[in-house]
């Protein structure tokens, strides 16, 4: 039993490593994005943005930012986006319905519906 | 059944040395079949370790003596519940833990990678073999916990007696766990670098999630060694600036300056280089850790894993750390900040003032560390360095930090004005003002404790104000106060768990300030039937009696305890001598509640009928073990994902998909 046991212990893992190198792979199979492809880093750029926007709209508020910071801080990570919508080489139809999407997302993951920024900026 | 454990470690170093050479070429070649050849062999790497584990268990609870580890870690006399910790009581089996831990953890690590980096993680899964490979040959070639003795003896030597207890089942795991599980963000961070793929921020959110969950179980082992220490080995304390302690506060250190200045790299591009030098830097001291435990030089009560092979680590420890720095030189240029700090009033800027507090706060601790080798050097004598010098120096240090802690979450990204700082800080200067009140009130009045306090009041005050503020902006919308409160955690979890983590290091300070400042001590020397008075409290000595246990005797002492007039409880505190390993082990007994703990322990039961007893009244040390869930709960809630709504960039006609197409 003990050497039966152990015959397997030792043989399995070399039946792991070596299956991989013997087998076919299809041409069609699956090649993952690379995760420094410029595109990758436009989208991590561009998360970073979104996520730069929704805290600003947090921080505003639960009243930890000034006006005049708040203006300064929403025009930069907005900029930072467009920037990156810039680098994709989108139509201006497609920009447009992206910066929408951002604007009404970042405006109601924090809740602000009330707010009169909120009803200026749908005015 | 110990042969299956042979052949399942030799099966493994074989293997592991295969996937270290395989893991690196695949990423190099860029070869999909090698670098999944190599990855399916790692993942069998843990099924081979835990076939180990379960022999050398198994040897434990069969009392398998002819096991010589079984034979020195235990007898016929231990609970055979207690063959989980004497499995990793002594050095050989601490090892075995170590690298099956490490395996089962790595293993899923590399799971993720692979998804998330495919390019980088062959390099990762590379280095991760190589810190395997290490601990599996030391099993193999320098302390096997599986060898087996000529002779086999009829009992073993036993496990030793201040291990017996409920804590030794979670506080050894996690703590060594921990150490070793900063070898993965390392892992990530020496991957990218390899690849040269830092540039981009590829590895960040792994960095931060490997580097949240090592800095999680490092906390909680630090916790749990404090409860551990403070419950069982009877001096009333939990933290002794201990050598073995401080091996394991300094990664500590550096992993939570890592996990915030890693925030700064994802979202604002910066201190790149700076966190690679952090990550370096805490597995560097996780090594150094392992060196002073397993047998380095410096003099320390924790020696159950001690051995003479402390000078392999520490030597693994130096080629580690120069191959690491060669890489980061080599690399240099591709860790250039994207963008610049823009105001030294922002988030960013606090978390660097803290970073740099944190790496101070280690480098003082680890001076006061290896200070007796450098005095046994070059004086002849040794010389330690007590608690005095650590409080005094580390203590202003870490209220400092508390400080910054309590500002930095409230200060937005890039840059605030005054007119911002002044507004948010309004509360919690006035919450701290009341604080210091009270205090004065109370009578407390040494000065740094009361700064102490006054740094808890507004690092809470922040919280308690955006807390505030956030939900009664959610209830003007109409929801109820609690469903408002829950909303606005789960709105932003990373923010709201850290805020959590936060009030748990608010409840840590807290204790930590207040037992250290007020806490009262004092010997007395009893008869049966005589009473004493301490505080509120009156505590009466009932007697004391002996019992006679196959591995030790006990003498158990009675107390009444009184408070005010009303009786609480009776405490039955003990010493223990065990002839096997010639040491007198005590227990004290501890009456608790959240505003103080009556601690007693026995010194001496005396022939004449009198006994001495240290009594201490320690103030707010529950609030330190209460602040460990807490703190659990906060930061896995911090690193539970929400699937909010992603706005998702289309892919552009004219960028490619590979940076290798």
């Amino acid at each position: 039993m003990v050497v039966l046991i152990s015959l397997i212990l030792s043989i399995f893992p070399f039946v792991l490593i070596i299956f991989p190198l013997i087998r076919k792979y299809s041409v069609s199979e699956f090649i993952p994005q690379d995760e420094s492809s410029l595109f990758s880093d436009l989208e991590r750029r561009w998360d970073s943005a979104i996520e730069g926007l929704r805290s600003t709209e947090l921080e505003r508020m639960v009243g930890n930012l000034h006006d005049q910071d708040y203006d300064w801080l929403k025009n930069i990570h907005i900029y930072e986006a467009a920037l990156v919508l810039k680098a994709l080489d989108l139509s201006e139809i497609e920009q447009n319905q992206l910066i929408d999407e951002v604007r009404n997302e970042v405006f109601r993951s924090v809740l602000i519906t009330q707010d009169k920024l909120y009803l200026k900026a749908k005015e | 059944m110990v042969e299956i454990g042979q052949i399942s470690l030799i099966t493994s170093f074989i293997v592991v040395t295969y996937t270290s050479i395989i893991g690196f070429a695949g990423g190099i070649l860029n070869g999909r079949d090698l670098a999944q050849s190599a990855r399916w062999g790692f993942y069998s790497i843990p099924i081979l370790l835990i076939v180990a584990t379960i022999t050398l268990i198994y040897s434990f609870v069969t009392n398998d003596f002819s096991v010589k580890y079984v034979a020195e870690n235990s007898n016929l006399a231990m609970p055979s519940a207690y063959a989980w910790v004497a499995f990793y009581s002594g050095n050989e089996g601490s090892l075995l833990y170590i690298a099956a831990a490490f395996s089962i953890m790595s293993s899923l690590s590399v799971l993720i990678l692979n998804k998330k980096l495919p390019y980088t993680a062959p390099y990762a899964l590379g280095v991760m073999s190589l810190v395997l490979m290490f601990f599996i040959a030391v099993l193999l070639f320098l302390a096997n916990p599986l060898e087996q003795l000529p002779i086999v003896p009829d009992d073993g030597k036993g496990i030793n007696p201040l291990l017996i207890h409920f804590g030794m089942f979670i506080h050894p795991p996690f703590q060594m766990l921990g150490l070793i599980s900063v070898a993965i963000p390392f892992s990530v961070c020496i991957a990218t670098l390899l690849s040269g793929r830092g540039s981009r921020d590829e590895w960040v959110d792994q960095g931060r999630l490997w580097g949240m969950i090592s800095w999680l179980l490092l906390t909680i082992g630090l916790i749990l060694g404090g409860w551990w220490a403070y419950t069982i080995l009877g001096w009333g304390g939990y933290w002794a600036w201990d050598p073995v302690e401080n091996s394991a506060l300094m990664p500590w250190l550096a992993m939570t300056a890592f996990v915030h200045s890693i925030m700064v790299q994802k979202r604002r591009g910066l201190f790149r280089m700076w966190n690679m030098i952090l990550i370096i830097t805490a597995f560097t001291m996780a090594q150094l850790g392992m060196f002073i435990n397993r047998g380095g030089p410096v003099p320390s009560v924790h020696s159950f894993a001690e051995s003479t092979m402390g000078w392999v680590f520490l030597g693994v420890m130096a080629v580690t750390l120069f191959l690491s720095i060669i890489i980061f030189v080599f690399r240099f240029d591709t860790l250039k900040s994207r963008g610049v700090l823009e105001s030294p009033i922002s988030r960013e800027a606090v978390f660097l003032s803290q970073n740099a507090l944190f790496l101070l706060i280690a480098f003082v601790t680890l001076w006061g560390t290896i200070f007796p080798i450098f005095s046994e050097t070059f004086d002849e004598t040794t010389m330690t360095i007590g608690q005095p010098f650590f409080n005094k120096v580390n203590g202003p240090l870490m209220l400092l930090l508390i400080f910054l802690m309590g500002i930095g979450p409230l200060l937005p990204w890039r840059k605030a004005s005054l007119a911002s700082v002044l507004k948010m800080l309004t509360f919690p200067l006035i919450l701290s003002a009341l604080i210091i009140l009270v205090c004065l009130i109370l009578g407390l009045t040494k000065i740094w404790a009361i700064f102490g306090f006054f740094t808890c009041g507004i690092a809470l005050g922040g919280i308690l104000q955006e807390w505030f503020r956030g939900t009664k902006s959610r209830v003007k919308r109409g929801d109820k106060i609690i469903l408002s409160f829950i909303r606005l955690i789960n709105s932003n979890r990373p923010r709201y768990g850290g805020y959590i983590v936060h009030v748990s290091i608010i409840m840590l300070a807290m204790g930590i300030t207040a037992s250290s400042f007020y806490d009262v001590q004092k010997d007395v020397v009893m008869t049966v039937g005589e009473s004493h008075s301490i505080g509120n409290y009156t505590f009466k000595y009932l007697g004391v009696s002996e019992e006679i246990f196959p591995d030790r005797v006990e003498e158990t002492a009675k107390f009444e305890l009184w408070s005010k007039g009303e009786f609480i409880e009776y405490l039955y505190p003990y010493r223990a001598f065990y002839p096997e390993f010639r040491l007198s082990a005590t227990r004290g007994a501890i009456h608790s509640n959240l505003l103080r703990d009556f601690y007693l322990v026995p010194s001496d039961f005396k022939e004449d009928g009198q006994a001495i007893f240290r009594v201490l009244i320690n103030p707010m040390v529950s609030w330190m073990w209460i602040s460990g869930p807490i703190l659990i709960f906060g930061t896995i809630l911090s690193l539970s994902v929400r699937r909010s709504k992603k706005i998702k960039l289309p892919i552009a006609n004219n960028l490619f998909v590979s940076r290798s197409s």
